[in-house]
């Protein structure tokens, strides 16, 4: 029965393996769908724009009506299309309802409205990208502009900006239901474990204790390596469905553009009589007007550089399953409805190889943990951990309420902040990026720059030290004053020296930010006043950390003199007599006595105060802000900017779990070293 | 090594005068033992030779020095305290060695010292603990050890057994007498316990209020207590007082009081009686002996104390308590009655409005 007991580690080990493997496909999966579902939207927004802006700049009349067209075609030819319309000011310009076409908005109606804000937000986007271009020429024009993606109930709505050169021309607005997509979990990897659990069950009894730990690691070393071997196949499987789900979005774009692009002569009954290489001649014409060239071109920027070529091919055409001349090795032909989208083999194989990094680096993850699992199971560990949960659960019955207010409260969020640091934001969907946040921050070495991570904690860490400093060196000074029984009226000053910490920090922080102003703030008042010359003590690096710094320590003080008096009051008096009596003078008496006494209190405090300062998000945000260009921000408010500010929520996460390791860090290794967390008279 | 010698030291904290006009002169090599109840003074007395206090007026010299002014450091004198105050974050060694590494002594003679101290003291094994890892009778010694290596002209113990067990306590006295026989170093001794008292003193001062009230050997203080407060306090248990009027019948002074029968005045006494009349008669409990015939005192007995060698009775005479001494095997029971006879050779009278022993007209070392 115990050796049952002990066989079944390996079982427990591989299925977390397995499942680790099977967590990951399934939040690629997730996020390759959410991808594909945005890239679909913006692709069809963006396609609906540029067919107005090409209607917009002919000048002759030969595309006369061909986005309301097409609009309609969309919503007809696009799966899942529910709504196509293009809005210019108060007007639909395009409706795919073509009953509201070239009707003004119901600006009374909140839909309505909410459309025309985020049609003259994009407006604005525009008119203020050109006026930049206008002022400063080296800026580049990009081509593809920024697409809007936002879910709606039962779908997305994509806006995407119509522009010609900076002059704007429309904002086209799709809302579709999700394309059909699937995915199946690589089960293999889980069918492996099991096999491998049932041979290890059947025979693992059998081989002699000492080896059967080897036996194991290697069993499930090799599951780590086969579910690192099978999880990029499987990736590579949904990526070809999804370029197979491309290429039906664009043929179905393209079908509509050839509805669209037809002359008016053109109603839809004749055009379905027309022989296919009548059809064919049309398009030829149609093509020169230019959508597919669109197609072609314009959505390289929609599909990541993977689209090599849209290209009609006719039925019968020998030559449409093949690549197209000029196009790399390895391009992959997808056809829909007689239209041939080529795709890149190399982009493929590019990806292919990205992931299988990804996927070898969390295999070494989940082995590592499966391994521990394994030999602490081996070894006995959980076992004896969970004999003692049992024996002690009616302690852990009292502690519960506590714990799970603990789970929700804390842990959950610090989960959940660590897992967003492995996300980040495309098209506005949130989507797994694995340790690409983590590779940007600390990667960049460009130390002088303000905004560079270890720039940020080189300032941090000289922020705390010269605090920390200052705090407990003032507050053992005013509580080796205020402790002097000699002194007259101790309570007074105990209570003035307490109140800068009992005042709201935030208004000392603001209070002191007004008095460092350069114009009206009491400092440079004083400084004049003394003869001295007013300061812009925000406009340089040392002046702003100064201010921040003087703000902080104003704050800071009165916690370590409150510690240091609570200790001071705990040290026997005897101690000081023995100590005089031993032939201490004053100083020896501080030295030998007050000091090794004080410190079980003060190192806490400081490890705590350390921590605090480290993470003082409140004074340098409203005092320096970060004056000047961010170069006094330190770690904390720096990822508040890139959360808050520049809406990475990802990589803010990133940053707060690096800022979090480095605490961790510290507070361990002071722990071991001043044993912090020990009795005061141990 | 000194003597150390106090003329007409008082101590005053505010109007609240804690320690009045003590003259007392202690020789070189003495042991002087300074007793009395809770706030009698001795503490603060004993602190003023250490220099933890100021003295408010007189003078205190150690050896031929004044030291008045000096401060603890500069007195050569070492303290054993009640908490011991051991330095909780210093190991033995360290606490031992303290006082020497801060007067520069060089290592190996610091070393040497500390090693023979802890040798006498039994503390050699535990040279590298901390105090918290100690029992109470090795800190005790360890505080001890701390006073012995600096080789101080005075020791000053402040109730340094006062936080041990009962049987603790009779080890580290026994102890502290072999030290003091050993070094052979003026020491004066601060405890409440009269036991330690007797035990340990050359001399033993007795304070009550701030005032000295007898200053003597041990025996001397048991046989001839130079006041009511010196009886009631040394003796355990402790003297039997009863008020009693002097009356002369045919010439004879005779005593007797409520619940005490007529008892002729012992001879001793009567050139001291003058014309007082209200006295206080003082027997002590060993010199109450039971009688079934004429009794000085008939008791009922509310109360035995078997100690094996003799029987503590408790009991009432008039609404006044009474602790007699009685043979093993007494039947006395508890609710019947006692006949006691005093041993008249024994007895002490005392003066019941100034509390002054019949024959000593004044307190040694000052007026109350």
């Amino acid at each position: 029965m115990k050796a049952l007991a002990t066989l079944l580690w390996l079982p427990v080990a591989a299925l977390l393996i397995a499942g680790g493997f099977l967590v990951v496909a399934w939040s690629q999966g997730s996020a390759d769908g959410q991808t594909y579902q945005a890239r679909r939207a913006a692709t069809i927004a963006r396609a609906v724009a540029w067919v107005d802006v090409q209607e917009a700049m002919r000048i002759d009349d030969a595309g006369k009506g061909q986005t309301q067209r097409f609009v309609e075609a969309v919503a007809k030819t696009v799966p899942g299309v529910e709504e196509a319309l293009i809005v210019k000011g108060v007007n639909y310009k395009a409706h795919s309802d073509p009953a509201r076409a070239g009707q003004r908005l119901d600006v009374e109606s909140l839909e309505a409205k909410a459309l025309y804000d985020d049609a003259r937000r994009l407006k604005a986007n525009v008119d203020k990208n050109a006026d930049e271009r206008a002022k400063n020429p080296d800026l580049a024009y990009d081509p593809y502009p920024e697409v809007e993606l936002r879910p709606v109930p039962g779908g997305l709505q994509a806006l995407a900006v119509g522009e010609d050169a900076g002059k704007y021309i429309g904002t086209a607005r799709i809302t579709a239901s999700p394309a059909p997509y699937r995915f199946d979990l690589p089960w293999l990897i889980v069918f492996l474990a099991l096999g491998l659990s049932a041979i290890w069950l059947g025979i693992g009894g059998r081989i002699p204790a000492k080896p059967r730990i080897g036996v194991g690691v290697a069993a499930l070393v090799g599951l780590v390596i086969a579910g690192s071997a099978i999880l990029p196949g499987w990736r590579n499987d949904l990526r070809r469905a999804q370029a197979a789900g491309d290429a039906a979005t664009l043929a179905a774009l393209d079908e509509a553009g050839l509805l669209a692009a037809q002359a008016p002569a053109w109603d839809e009954e004749d055009w379905e009589d027309l022989e296919d290489d009548e059809k064919a001649e049309e398009t030829a014409r149609i093509t020169a007007n230019g959508l597919i060239p669109y197609l072609d071109r314009g959505l390289n920027g929609a599909l990541e550089g993977r689209l090599v070529k849209v290209q009609v091919a006719n039925e019968g055409d020998a030559t449409r399953l093949e690549p197209p001349t000029g196009a790399p090795p390895g391009t992959l032909l997808f056809s829909a409805e007689g239209r041939s989208v080529y795709f890149s083999g190399e982009a493929f194989d590019a990806a292919v190889v990205e992931d299988e990094a990804g996927v070898r680096l969390w295999g070494i993850g989940f082995g590592i943990v499966g391994l521990l699992i394994f030999l602490l199971g081996e070894l006995g560990q959980l076992q004896r951990a969970s004999r003692a949960a049992y024996k002690h659960r009616g302690a852990y019955g009292y502690l519960s309420p506590a714990m799970i207010g603990m789970l929700i409260l804390v842990f959950v969020p610090v989960v959940y902040g660590v897992v967003l640091g492995f996300t980040q934001r495309t098209y506005n969907i949130t989507e797994f990026a694995g340790l690409a946040n983590y590779i940007e921050i600390l990667a960049d070495t460009d130390v002088g720059d303000p905004n560079n991570f270890y720039f940020k904690l080189g300032v941090t860490l000289m922020w705390t030290i010269l605090n920390v400093g200052l705090h407990v060196g003032i507050g053992l000074f005013l509580a080796l004053m205020l402790n002097d029984q000699m002194l007259k009226a101790r309570g007074i000053y105990r209570v003035i020296l307490i109140v800068p910490w009992a005042i709201p920090n935030y208004i000392t922080a603001l209070i002191w930010k007004g008095m460092f102003n350069k114009q009206f703030g009491a400092v440079n008042a004083f400084i004049e006043m003394m003869g001295g010359e007013s300061l812009s003590w925000f406009q340089s690096f040392w002046p702003a950390f100064s201010t921040n710094l003087i703000t902080n320590t104003w704050l800071g003080f009165p916690f370590m003199m409150v510690v240091c008096l609570g200790a001071l009051q705990s040290i026997p008096t005897d101690l000081y007599e023995a100590a005089w009596v031993d032939g201490a003078n004053r100083w020896q008496r501080f030295r030998q006595i007050t000091l090794p006494l004080l410190m079980p209190a003060l190192v806490p405090a400081v490890i705590v105060g350390a921590v605090w300062t480290f993470n003082m998000f409140n004074i340098i945000y409203l005092v320096s802000g970060g004056a000047p260009n961010g170069a006094t921000d330190i770690l904390i408010t720096d990822a508040y900017r890139w959360a808050f500010e520049r809406d990475r929520y990802g990589y803010a996460a990133a940053y707060s779990t690096i800022i979090f390791l480095i605490l961790l860090g510290f507070t361990l290794l002071t722990n071991r070293i001043t044993g912090a967390t020990k009795g005061a008279f141990e | 090594m000194a003597s150390v010698t106090l003329t007409d030291v008082s101590k005053r904290f505010g109007d609240n005068t804690v320690v009045k006009n003590v003259f007392l002169e202690i020789a070189d090599g003495e042991f002087v033992v300074l007793v009395g109840p809770s706030g009698c003074g001795k503490s603060t007395t004993l602190r003023m030779i250490a220099g933890l206090e100021d003295i408010t007026s007189g003078q205190l010299k150690i050896g031929e020095r004044v030291v008045n002014d000096l401060t603890p450091r500069d007195r050569d004198v070492a303290m054993v305290f009640q908490s011991y105050a051991l330095y909780p974050h210093m190991t033995v060694y360290d606490n031992i060695s303290f006082g020497l590494r801060l007067r520069k002594m060089p290592k190996p003679e610091i070393d040497q010292r500390v090693r023979d101290a802890a040798e006498k003291l039994g503390l050699t094994e535990l040279l590298d603990r901390k105090p918290k890892a100690m029992s109470g009778g090795q800190r005790q010694r360890v505080a001890m050890g701390r006073a012995i290596v600096r080789q101080p002209a005075v020791f000053l113990f402040d109730e340094p057994l006062s936080n041990l067990d009962a049987k603790l306590r009779v080890q580290m006295r026994a102890e502290i007498a072999r030290m003091h026989r050993r070094e052979g170093v003026t020491t004066v001794y601060v405890t409440h316990d009269q036991i330690e008292a007797m035990t340990l003193a050359d001399r033993i001062v007795v304070m009550n209020f701030g005032v000295v009230q007898q200053v003597g050997a041990p025996l001397e203080l048991y046989r001839e207590p130079a006041n009511v407060f010196v009886a009631g306090f040394i003796g355990s248990p402790s003297m039997n007082f009863f008020d009693v009027d002097l009356s002369t019948t045919g010439g004879t002074p005779t005593i007797s009081g409520k619940g005490v029968a007529a008892v002729e005045v012992p001879q001793r006494f009567r050139p001291h009686l003058g014309d007082k009349t209200q006295l206080v008669l003082g027997v002590r409990p060993e010199h109450l002996g039971e009688v079934s015939e004429s009794p000085h005192i008939t008791a009922r007995v509310d109360m035995l104390e078997p100690l094996g060698s003799e029987v503590h009775a408790l009991g009432e005479v008039d609404d006044q308590s009474i602790v007699a001494s009685l043979e093993p095997d007494t039947r006395v029971r508890i609710g019947g009655n006692v006949g006691l006879r005093m041993d008249l050779d024994e007895i002490h009278l005392f003066d019941r409005e100034t509390g002054v022993a019949l024959g000593r007209q004044t307190h040694q070392g000052g007026a109350a």
